[in-house]
């Protein structure tokens, strides 16, 4: 399998002062979902943007695409997307195609073709022509992924998709992010502070505490000893129907 | 009617017009862009840095400085410096200004606010100071200030034209890439932008034009076509095209009118006439926007 990012002893954060992350081991190989879970402001949004190649380590080895260069696909917290702005979805989407088209060029008839196929890709084709701020939480959610997937990237990146999201869009989204993955073989990073997230959908599972990254197979990352020991509290890992269900602290 | 178009056809009443016609158009383009942008102080603290700019032009210490360097630099020389000086250090002011301002770092020690506030304060107090200790009388300064449509140069002109077009030609080219770093700084670096260059490129193209035109337009009436027309077109538009088409159509229209109340036996100042024009368009575009929110929906 080709490994498509590789961190080694790597610390991350802002400068040798404010080292977020510590010996931070990684590998993710093409074709896998991996899923980052840490609480808020445990330095998440740290190792997405090293992923990103918006921050470099401060110390050891980041190494991003092996055999040739690696497309990020990247879906921001839809909640940093300025809704001031009066642009319809459909141009949005196509702002994924603009480093294809490059610099003193309008997108071209390929590139329209790319961006509807995103966005009927997520299921809101019909929501082209619509303003991005009249757009509920979930199709705001699928009009972000529509713009990642219009990139065409090897890496779909993740950051918290469901937040503030009802149950129903929130299933609904876990589910297109699980079809894009087995379906299109999309490299996945799924970055929530919800272990319930990842635990029905990620192959991998890196989690974050203390900071420390803690990587590994999902079978092995979500198990009760593992979580308890992890967060310091009773954790306990069940399955229902076949999906896993956390549960924390102690039953009453 | 007939009294209006043999006011537009006198010669210092083209001049304005096409004067501030240039100015009218660029500046209620990119203000769409700064009031998107929520920075619509850096606009006012950039016209009110060019106009300090403009003002040490006539600070007794600076021209003796530049005067001394006139064989250098024909700008200086006593012949041209009254409408040179004043917009080449409204243009170094503005270049520092915008080398601060365009610093993605602003703002982790002290709000972003803060610092351009500071600046638009420092900057006004300042060009106050400096404008006291004019020897010459202020009459020259007030106006390298204030601005004077009805009383613009040919020269003026052909600086706003060409400086308008360079933009125009800027903001043009790099349309796709301004929208995307305006709106989605972090995800345009994900895709191999440079935000931080682009940004400095686009508050250049802001400077460039505020600070050229400050001088023939006066620090309100450049603010106000940076913020009056784009709130206009915001409130009767939902689409970035056609925001950028109405803000340049009402800020053309307001100066039309403005300037041909102001010449006519009504006889009002011409700068804050226009404003007051776009006052009124803002008004009227909130009351439509008000009365077709209460219109029951089908």
């Amino acid at each position: 399998m080709e490994t498509l990012i590789e961190f080694e002893h790597a610390d991350l954060g802002y400068g040798r002062r404010s080292v977020v992350l510590r010996d931070v081991n990684l590998r993710i190989t093409r074709g896998e979902f991996l899923g980052v879970v840490g609480p808020n402001g445990s330095g998440k949004t740290t190792l997405l943007r090293t992923f990103l190649r918006l921050l470099r380590p401060v110390s050891g080895t980041v190494r991003i695409g092996g055999s040739g260069e690696v497309r990020f696909g990247y879906v921001p917290q839809r909640e940093t997307v300025d809704t001031l702005f009066p642009i319809p979805v459909g141009e949005i989407v196509m702002m994924g195609r603009y480093s294809r088209i490059g610099v003193l060029r309008r997108p071209g008839r390929g590139d329209h073709e790319a961006a509807s196929r995103a966005l009927e890709h997520v299921g809101i084709g019909h929501l082209a022509a619509a303003s991005y701020r009249d757009l509920s939480g979930g199709q705001k959610q699928r009009a972000l992924i529509a713009r990642a997937l219009a990139t065409q990237p090897d890496v779909l990146v993740l950051d918290e998709p469901t937040n503030g999201m009802d149950l129903a869009s929130e299933q609904g989204l876990l589910d297109l992010i699980r079809r894009l993955h087995v379906e299109d073989r999309l490299t996945v990073i799924l970055v929530s502070h919800l272990l319930a997230n990842v635990a029905n959908v990620a192959h991998r599972v890196a989690i974050i505490a203390e900071g420390r990254v803690d990587e590994g197979a999902r079978e092995e990352m979500l198990t009760t000893e593992h979580l308890s020991a992890l967060y310091g509290m009773p954790v306990q890992v069940r399955e229902v129907d076949g999906r896993r269900v956390i549960v924390t602290g102690t039953p009453p | 009617m007939s009294q209006a178009m043999e006011l537009l056809g006198q010669g210092f009443v083209q001049d304005a017009l096409k004067a501030a016609l240039i100015v009218a158009v660029i500046c209620s383009y990119m203000g769409v862009f700064v009031v998107l942008k929520r920075i619509v102080f850096v606009g006012a603290a950039l016209a009110e840095v060019s106009g300090l700019g403009a003002a040490l032009a006539f600070f007794p210490p600076i021209v003796s400085l530049l005067q001394a360097l006139a064989p250098q630099i024909g700008a200086f020389r006593p012949e041209h410096y009254e409408h040179s000086a004043p917009i080449i250090l409204a243009f170094a002011a503005m270049l520092v200004a915008v080398a601060v301002f365009s610093q993605q770092g602003l703002g982790r020690t002290l709000p972003r606010e803060a610092i351009i506030g500071a600046t638009f304060a420092g900057a006004a107090g300042l060009t106050i100071l400096v404008l006291s200790k004019n020897p010459s009388g202020s009459e020259h300064a007030m106006d390298a200030l204030n601005g004077n449509i009805l009383g613009v140069l040919h020269s003026d002109i052909d600086i706003l034209a060409i400086s308008g077009a360079i933009v125009a030609i800027l903001q043009g080219l790099f349309y796709k890439e301004f929208v995307l770093v305006a709106f989605d700084p972090e995800v345009a670096r994900t895709l191999g932008y440079r935000s931080a260059a682009w940004e400095l490129l686009w508050y250049l193209t802001l400077g460039i034009m505020i600070a050229v035109s400050i001088h023939v337009a006066g620090t309100v009436l450049v603010f106000a076509y940076l913020v009056l027309p784009p709130m206009t077109a915001l409130l009767l538009s939902r689409r970035l095209g056609l925001v950028l088409l109405l803000s340049v159509v009402f800020s053309v229209l307001a100066t039309f009118a403005g300037i041909l109340i102001s010449v006519s036996p009504v006889d009002l100042p011409s700068s804050p006439t226009i404003v007051g024009c776009m006052v009124s368009m803002l008004l009227l575009a909130w009351l439509v926007r008000a009365a077709s929110a209460l219109r029951p929906a089908r």
